[in-house]
């Protein structure tokens, strides 16, 4: 097995992971909660583009458009819906909240479109030579696409009004309130903001892990652990952490049974998080700071 | 005093309906729900849940089966009717909805589960209850040594051996498998490296593949890198057998690919490519390559009702209803005693094989009821010879 290939595989599976990961980042800095629903969104992402391209719709990004808008409308119906009611009891009845309907989501999609993975038409199909190594051009999208999100989030985060209204009123939501922030509609733009992403994830990713079945669950483990792996404050620890997970569970699976694979990764994460609690750049902040 | 009398009359009809109702539900009635013009079936199934796919095939093909039936007179001119229960996939749910079935609707023959790992915890119960059962899982050593119980699908270890003796008839003196890490996968595994054993070919790899993922090119890559002259595919029953299928194919492997019947699903073509399905030979339970006219009948029907063809599983659950019609049909008595007497007996033709049970053997039929089906463009086509 050519380590180049799975290095390839690994860094797609790592992007993929990057795509949830940085949903549950985003919710984090905005809300303050842990949005455990996040890898059932990219399924339903997924499944919503499914039934636009049987509709006869074969522009894939036209679809992923459609998916992302539709994503961004149920955003705001999932804050309203899910989050609202929930955030006067703490966090801990918001994030079981998250899990509830993340169950929800799991079973309304295998009802609605059937249990099993179907297959979804790439955005371009084949593969770039370069050399002796090969690029799907879906994978190349997808990490194009992870790349493009992780600088518009940090942008929007970092430099502009309204993302730091949003940390702001994540941070302490009274004293956001008192220097005229409104709060609710801050969460309203986060939670849209994240479920547009998981459902234009959701498109991109349906060629490569099939649009629905049952990956939610895992697609969730996977991108909240990337996500603490490398700092589930730090835009750009998110996108590391996701990755060195993706690349590291490929290259291990190369070299020892796959059985192994998911309890070496977590017993490794585990040893992470003993010597650098915050993850890998949540230290490095703790430490300029 | 007239208010009181109302009371007590009112009290008395609702006793005598009671007690009517009551003697409804436990009389020996030929059916399960007193309304003597149906033969109510139980169906304990897996429809939704991590396995719901397997369940849906399942429950497709049941319905079938009781459509055609039913449009076909009935049976003893009642018709046939499924009592479903869906057990999510969770033994505790199979257990309970066997014991509702056998007490509450009183049925007197269930059919299902079809996940190993339920149909063991519940095997047992049919015979506590006297209740005849039809499972739907490849694993004789479930039914075999119970009283009323039988299975249609044909074992996974005949699945194996069909797989091994065309690899050798192929020519293959070497081996590697990549099996699901389930239950199923794990007997197939197995039973695939004793069967090359016995036949003489080194298996040089073998790697477990989760289900629940979706790259496998590390399993594939090693599989191939080992250069055998056969890849052994035992899949989960759901797409990712595709996706495994699709990634030994990205290695450029250019010997024999051979899978379980779980490769002969409709849906292998689209989700691998075609490319890849073409290079796949699965030893299947249903002939599609080369169908009878029974098999034929049963195919078109089934794509003209649900669009697709059917998987192997729909056709198991298909073929277990039409056991049951068999056995009613012959039965002096529907109850589960006369019922798993008269299954015993058959001898039923099937388009899957003979079922022939006796009190020792409760499996389906063997390894040379296993046809080799592969594609060609999408479409399925029998191997080319040699």
């Amino acid at each position: 097995m050519r380590i180049i290939d799975l290095l390839v595989s690994g860094l797609t599976l790592g992007a993929i992971y990057a795509l949830v990961a940085l949903g549950f980042h985003l919710v984090y800095r905005m809300t303050g909660v842990l949005d455990f629903a996040q890898g059932d969104k990219v399924i339903i992402g997924g499944l919503l583009g499914l039934t636009l391209v049987r509709q006869g719709l074969d522009t894939i990004l036209l679809v992923a458009l459609l998916v992302l808008i539709a994503g961004l409308l149920l955003g705001i119906a999932y804050d309203a819906l899910v989050i609202l009611p929930t955030q006067n009891n703490g966090h801990i009845a918001t994030i079981a909240a998250t899990v509830g309907i993340m169950l929800v989501f799991a079973n309304g999609g295998h009802l609605v479109w059937g249990p099993d993975g179907k297959p979804f038409p790439p955005v371009h199909r084949g593969v770039l030579e370069i050399g002796e190594m090969r690029i799907g051009y879906q994978d190349l999208l997808i990490w194009t696409v992870v790349i493009a999100v992780a600088i518009g989030l940090s942008l929007l985060l970092g430099r502009s009004r309204t993302g730091r209204g949003m940390v702001a009123a994540a941070t302490d939501q009274l004293a956001a309130q008192a220097v005229g922030i409104n709060v609710s509609r801050m969460r309203a733009i986060a939670f849209a903001l994240a479920f547009g992403l998981a459902a234009l994830a959701g498109v991109l990713v349906a060629p490569i892990t099939l649009a629905g079945g049952t990956l939610g669950t895992a697609l969730t483990l996977k991108g909240f652990t990337g996500a603490v792996l490398g700092g589930l404050a730090s835009t750009r620890g998110v996108i590391v952490g996701a990755v060195l997970l993706g690349v590291f569970e490929s290259e291990l699976a190369a070299v020892i049974s796959n059985s192994y694979v998911d309890p070496i990764v977590l017993i490794a994460l585990i040893i992470v998080l003993l010597v650098m609690p915050n993850g890998l750049f949540g230290l490095r902040r703790q430490r300029l700071a | 005093m007239r208010a009181a009398m109302r009371r007590h009359a009112a009290i008395a009809v609702m006793t005598a309906l009671a007690v009517s109702v009551t003697a409804c539900g436990s009389s020996g009635s030929d059916t399960s729900d007193g309304s003597g013009d149906t033969y109510t079936i139980g169906v304990v199934n897996s429809t939704t849940g991590a396995l719901g796919a397997v369940g849906q095939q399942e429950a497709k093909g049941m319905q079938l089966a009781v459509e055609e039936i039913n449009a076909a007179g009935g049976v003893k001119g009642r018709k046939l009717k499924l009592e479903e229960v869906d057990d999510q996939g969770s033994v505790n749910l199979t257990t309970a909805g066997f014991k509702k079935l056998a007490t509450e609707t009183k049925v007197p023959v269930v059919i299902g589960p079809g996940i190993s790992a339920n149909a063991k915890a519940v095997a047992p119960l049919a015979d506590q209850y006297g209740v005849t059962q039809i499972l739907l899982v490849a694993q004789p050593e479930v039914a075999n040594g119970t009283k009323h119980v039988f299975e249609v699908p044909l074992p996974g270890k005949a699945n194996s051996e069909a797989m091994v003796n065309y690899a050798k008839e192929q020519g293959a003196k070497n081996a590697a498998i990549i099996w699901a890490n389930n239950p199923y996968g794990q007997a197939g595994n197995t039973d695939i490296s004793n069967a090359a054993k016995a036949a003489g070919i080194d298996i040089v790899n073998s790697e477990g593949f989760d289900p629940g993922k979706f790259d496998f090119t590390a399993q594939a890559g090693k599989a191939a890198a080992a250069n055998p002259g056969a890849i052994f595919l035992y899949g989960a029953g759901g797409s990712s057998d595709a996706l495994v299928l699709k990634s030994v194919a990205a290695t450029g492997y250019k010997g024999l690919i051979i899978g379980d019947l779980a490769y002969s699903s409709d849906f292998v073509p689209e989700t691998a490519g075609g490319n890849a399905a073409d290079k796949v030979v699965s030893l299947t339970a249903v002939d599609y390559g080369n169908p009878d006219e029974k098999t034929k009948k049963f195919l078109d029907a089934y794509k003209a009702k649900f669009g697709e063809a059917p998987s192997v599983l729909s056709t198991y659950a298909y073929v277990a209803v039409q056991l049951t019609a068999a056995a009613i049909e012959k039965a002096p008595s529907y109850t589960g005693e006369e019922l798993s007497k008269v299954i015993e007996s058959l001898n039923f033709e099937s388009i899957v094989g003979k079922l022939a049970y006796t009190a020792d053997w409760r499996g389906g039929p063997n390894a040379d009821a296993f046809k080799p089906v592969t594609f060609k463009n999408g479409q399925y086509a029998v191997p080319d010879k040699g």
